[in-house]
């Protein structure tokens, strides 16, 4: 599967294994960008809390996140989260509905937030409703994506950040090749790159960082056909920044292995250059061994 | 092997098939040292004069020659900036296996992305004709290697691209 999956699986697990034996949990576990969860029975057992802290909470619990949430989760949510963390869900034990659904639905807390200021620019430009001229979410520390409805699109830009300058340039093909797709599969958004200057669509917008080393803008145009199917949307476009990560690192992993298998090769090449021992022992006609000198 | 290549080549071939032969030659400056003169360069007279070998500005070869010893330097063709980090991963790699390559140096000549070192006891335990074939074969693989890793690079920026836009469509 190329795609990445937006439902944690530790968490899924967790919440399943939590109504199937009567195990007292405190864990930890993290997901893409920075995302920390917790996983905590209460003591009297009666009940899971699942809390989730993520870098850009603040910004997307007020862009939509807040509302989405409590219509997704209802009473679940817990009014004030755990010391830490951002958000809280507390799944009661006596819980008697179909717990696998229960289970996806609690393990797909990260995409429900996460695709929140999505799902309102969306819905807003359907509704025509009047929408902030652009949202700025600070999803990783020094990442950022923006969101601007202009007319009927909206425009979506990322931040991204590289670590290592070989991965700017490994990036590079990979966006290109985003770029590209669009002359082949019609419908598609539009993408355009920059490695080094913000687009025009960030003139003027407080905290880009603009000519920093290993940054690049990656703007993607979403059209009515997109914003019409806003869910999908939402999950495909919040995973892009995880999404070419990965697939540098598989790429890097490929020529890595390829490369091992080369010098294996070379070093058998070498080794063709050294003449074989001359095999010293022979026998004599009657059995013994005559070692030669 | 690109049929452009085999003239280039086939000169290195030549080179290096006449100026491998060495002997054993113990240094005239520190009594019961054997160095190789070609690194350590202490006389004059023992060391030949150099031969460059370039097919463009990036891809060319040094062949250093001396009384026991020979240095061969290699550049990588750079064409663009993926092939500088393809030939620095694959300097990399195989300089972290230098044991195993018993002629090659552990740091690059100057200028040069790769280097062996072929003493007089090189080739005295190998065949020379299997040496010059090393190189040469090392020539053409590191070449075909990188051109062969960036064109499976591309292909797998297109397949991940129409596979991520082929759900918005």
């Amino acid at each position: 599967m190329l795609l990445l999956e937006t439902h944690n699986r530790i968490l899924y697990d967790e919440v399943i294994s939590h109504f199937e034996g009567d195990r007292r949990v405190n864990n930890i576990f993290a997901d893409f960008d920075g995302v920390k969860f917790n996983v905590q029975t209460s003591d009297d057992k009666s009940s899971l809390m699942v809390s989730v802290s993520l870098h850009a909470a603040a910004d997307l619990l007020k862009n939509g996140g807040s509302a989405l949430l409590k219509s997704v989760y209802g009473d679940m949510l817990q009014a004030k989260p755990e010391g830490g963390y951002d958000v809280t869900l507390v799944i009661q034990s006596s819980f008697s509905g179909n717990k696998e659904e229960l289970a996806k639905k609690v393990s797909l807390l990260k995409r429900h937030l996460v695709a929140a200021p999505f799902l309102m620019v969306f819905e807003g430009i359907e509704a025509k409703k009047p929408l902030p001229e652009i949202i700025a979410i600070n999803y990783r520390t020094d990442e950022t994506f923006y969101l601007k409805p202009q007319g009927d699109n909206v425009i979506v830009i990322f931040d991204i950040a590289f670590k290592d300058a070989d991965d700017v340039i490994l990036s590079k093909i990979f966006l290109q090749s985003f770029v590209d797709v669009r002359k082949t599969i019609s419908n598609v958004p539009s993408i355009t790159f920059s490695q080094k200057d913000p687009p025009l669509e960030l003139k003027g917008v407080k905290g880009v960082r603009a000519g920093q080393a290993n940054h690049g803008f990656v703007s993607f145009v979403l059209f009515p056909a997109h914003i019409k199917k806003p869910q999908e949307s939402a999950d495909l476009i919040q995973t892009f920044r995880d999404y070419l990560h990965y697939h540098i690192k598989c790429a890097k992993g490929y020529m890595h292995t390829s490369m091992r298998n080369r010098v294996e090769s070379l070093i058998q090449v070498l080794n063709r250059a050294k003449p074989e021992p001359v095999n010293t022992v022979k026998r004599t006609i009657t059995g013994k061994f005559f070692k030669q000198n | 092997m690109s049929t452009a290549q085999v003239p280039y080549l086939n000169c290195i071939r030549n080179t290096l098939t006449a100026s491998m032969c060495l002997q054993n030659f113990g240094s005239q400056i520190v009594e019961r040292h054997n160095k190789p003169e070609v690194e350590v360069k202490t006389s004059k007279e023992l060391v030949l004069n150099p031969v460059i070998i370039a097919r463009n500005k990036n891809e060319r070869v040094l062949i250093e020659t001396s009384i026991n010893s020979i240095r061969i330097s290699v550049s990588i063709k750079k064409s663009d900036e993926v092939d500088v980090i393809l030939a620095k991963k694959f300097v990399r790699f195989l300089q972290q296996r230098a044991e195993n390559f018993i002629i090659l140096r552990r740091k690059p000549v100057e200028g040069y992305d790769i280097s062996f070192l072929v003493t007089n006891f090189h080739t005295e335990n190998m065949f020379k004709h299997k040496l010059v074939d090393f190189i040469i074969q090392f020539m053409e693989d590191i070449d075909r290697e990188i051109s062969d890793l960036k064109l499976t690079l591309n292909a797998r920026g297109r397949i991940v691209a129409s596979e991520y836009l082929k759900n918005f469509a």
